[in-house]
């Protein structure tokens, strides 16, 4: 009996997950504009009956539970299959990528904003810290990406720490504010100091090479021939996932329950015996760290940097993902950061009315769904 | 031989206001003592002082010997003493299962490398705390155990300020300050709070505990001694009986003219 009700619990999540591979590719696809609001219109009604139906969503949850490890290799391997349907298309390719970079970036904010409510507007600048550092050691030596990759984590893991240090002074709004200004403080010395190469950047960021291998190398396999950018689809594809685990990993321990303490009632925390300067700067720490590797990734995927790809706007995007997905939602954030990366594109079709429309979804959100699209689930324990 | 709590001469002033003035007071181990006097006496002040919240301008708190002034006010909750709230600091949008846990932080060890390294560990932990808060919850109610898996803004008052006394538990106090526990409770539930203190007891005989009330019934049944405040000042101490005779008591909660219609 047990075996067959996980037989069939592997073969709906197969059908599932298939479904919504094709669908994601056709959603990739479709240039036309009566296709991408049909598309469009069809996901938001998906959304919203899975949201009204309470059991809908137990009936999911439990069998994601049950078949927890074949989902995620099930998952997985179709993700690593996706650059086969779109090896015609770098664009597409291209897209995939920076949807993959935009999830790194928000599930390290999440964090902050998510779990411990301390809203961080400075994601470019460990972002750009991470992606400078990276660009200038592998520039003008030859020291690997792969080990450059952790220095330009610990240098901006390094910048989050000075940045949480103001958290014993200043809290909420002030702190917000501290960080802005810091974003902007970056901007500006990586437009002026000579040494980054002011506002002309940095160039010829050579890619990462692996076993001799280099990333910027065509992928022949299985007779088919891949474009280069399915390197660096794999390469965020891998982060993404390591991302993604940790934050599962965090939310579920005491790190991240404590984390939603501080949220709640920080005097509370206080009082049963939580350092919530500690817990602050950890997550200030955690999220630039992942910031900063992340920025590495991207520096050397696009090979010239500069600090136009730093600014302001970049961390507004970032913060719109993670409260859009669902705060403190892992699950949330991630989808939040796909489909605000995918959502613009698409909406080229609208030409002039673009960024419009982006900006009517984002605000409809939060005026009816303040708290996400996937709002924050309560942890569950395994009990005795 | 020293009390487990004593504050000698504690004093603090928000500029022009002496909000605790020169309070000499002292709670022993397995002893309750009540905290009384008419709003804005200066009790939930004093609670702030000793938990760290507030610094004194002057005096003495010493707990267990060793003064605590100056301490950042989660070392003081790591050595025991453990409040809760006037009006209730839950952790509202947590489950009422994540609010005990949190009370156990400080006897819990993983940190965020074992999360994401050693995820087993964590988990083992976060695990072996449920099961203990849960434990914990039965201890004191039926519902709270149902409901465990609530959020805590959901419950209805009373079952919310029994969750914040066994968050205070999960903590494992030395000494437990109650801040108005019975406030917004009908005569079934004080009675209920009275039960969930005479259970504390039971459960941990050394506790020590300052409950500041106004609801007296609560006072003379389970307080063995009061101390009772007027403008953050002592204005007497004693047995229940003997501070309800008192002429300066009765003035501070009924004026000067009806102290006799008290009698």
């Amino acid at each position: 009996m047990q075996g067959d009700r996980g037989y069939l619990d592997k073969v709906k999540i197969f059908f599932a997950e298939c479904f919504l591979l094709g669908l994601f590719i056709l959603f990739m696809r479709v240039e036309h504009i009566i296709g991408i609001l049909i598309l469009i219109f069809g996901m938001g009604a998906c959304w919203y009956i899975y949201d009204k139906l309470e059991n809908v969503q137990i009936s999911i949850r439990e069998i994601l539970k049950r078949e927890k490890i074949f989902s995620m290799i099930l998952t997985f391997v179709i993700l690593v299959c996706v650059p086969i349907f779109l090896k015609d298309s770098v664009y597409l390719l291209n897209l995939c990528i920076w949807a993959g970079i935009y999830v790194m970036l928000a599930t390290g904010l999440n964090y902050q904003i998510g779990s411990t409510n301390i809203v961080n507007l400075a994601t470019a600048a460990s972002y750009g810290i991470g992606a400078y550092t990276s660009a200038l050691i592998s520039v003008h030596t030859g020291i690997s990406f792969w080990l450059v990759i952790l220095i330009a984590g610990c240098a901006s893991g390094f910048m989050g720490f000075i940045l949480g240090l103001p958290t014993l002074k200043t809290k909420d709004y002030y702190l917000t504010l501290v960080t802005l200004a810091f974003g902007l403080i970056v901007y500006l010395v990586l437009n002026n100091l000579e040494f980054t190469g002011g506002p002309n950047g940095i160039g010829d960021i050579p890619p990462p090479t692996i076993f001799g291998y280099s990333f910027r190398q065509d992928l022949h396999i299985f007779g088919m021939t891949l474009p280069y950018h399915v390197n660096f689809y794999y390469l965020v594809l891998f982060l993404a996932s390591f991302y993604t685990l940790i934050s599962n990993r965090l939310y579920h321990s005491r790190v991240g329950l404590t984390w939603n303490a501080i949220r709640e009632d920080e005097i509370a925390a206080k009082c049963v015996g939580i350092n919530t300067t500690n817990y602050k700067i950890l997550s200030f720490v955690i999220n630039c760290f992942l910031d900063g590797m992340t920025g590495a990734v991207y520096a050397h995927y696009v090979s010239f940097i500069s600090p136009e790809n730093f600014q302001f706007f970049l961390s507004v995007v970032v913060v719109t993902m993670v409260i859009l997905g669902g705060i403190d939602n892992v699950f949330g954030v991630v989808f939040g950061a796909v489909l605000l990366t995918l959502l613009p594109e698409k909406f080229r079709v609208f030409q002039d009315f673009r960024l419009m429309l982006y900006g009517v979804i984002v605000i409809a959100t939060l005026i009816f769904r303040p708290k996400g699209l996937f709002p924050q689930k309560l942890r569950k324990y395994a009990e005795g | 031989m020293s009390g487990l709590l004593e504050t000698t001469d504690l004093t603090i002033k928000f500029g022009g206001l002496t909000a605790v003035d020169q309070v000499t007071f002292r709670v022993d181990q397995c002893e309750i003592v009540g905290l009384i006097g008419p709003n804005g006496a200066g009790k939930t002040t004093f609670f702030n002082l000793i938990t760290g919240i507030y610094r004194p301008t002057s005096g003495r708190i010493l707990f267990q010997g060793k003064n605590t002034v100056g301490l950042p006010t989660f070392e003081i909750a790591r050595k025991g003493i453990i409040r809760t709230f006037q009006n209730l600091r839950l952790f509202a949008n947590l489950s009422v299962l994540d609010n005990v846990m949190l009370g156990m932080h400080n006897k819990q060890r993983s940190q965020w490398y074992h999360a994401i390294f050693w995820n087993s560990f964590a988990k083992k932990e976060m695990k072996e705390a449920a099961e203990k808060a849960g434990e914990l919850l039965s201890y004191f109610s039926k519902e709270l155990v149902e409901d465990r898996y609530k959020k805590a803004a959901e419950l209805p008052l009373a079952h919310r300020r029994r969750l914040e006394i066994c968050r205070a538990l999960a903590s494992d106090p030395v000494l437990l300050l109650l801040d108005e526990p019975s406030a917004g409770m009908d005569t079934e539930e004080t009675f209920a709070l009275m039960e969930d203190i005479g259970k504390i007891q039971e459960r941990k005989k050394e506790i020590g505990i300052v409950i500041i009330e106004h609801d007296m019934t609560v006072i003379e049944n389970i307080a063995k001694r009061v101390v009772v405040l007027n403008y953050g000042k002592e204005i007497a101490q004693g047995s229940f009986a003997e501070i309800s005779q008192t002429p300066e008591v009765l003035e501070a909660y009924l004026g000067k003219r009806d102290a006799d219609a008290e009698a």
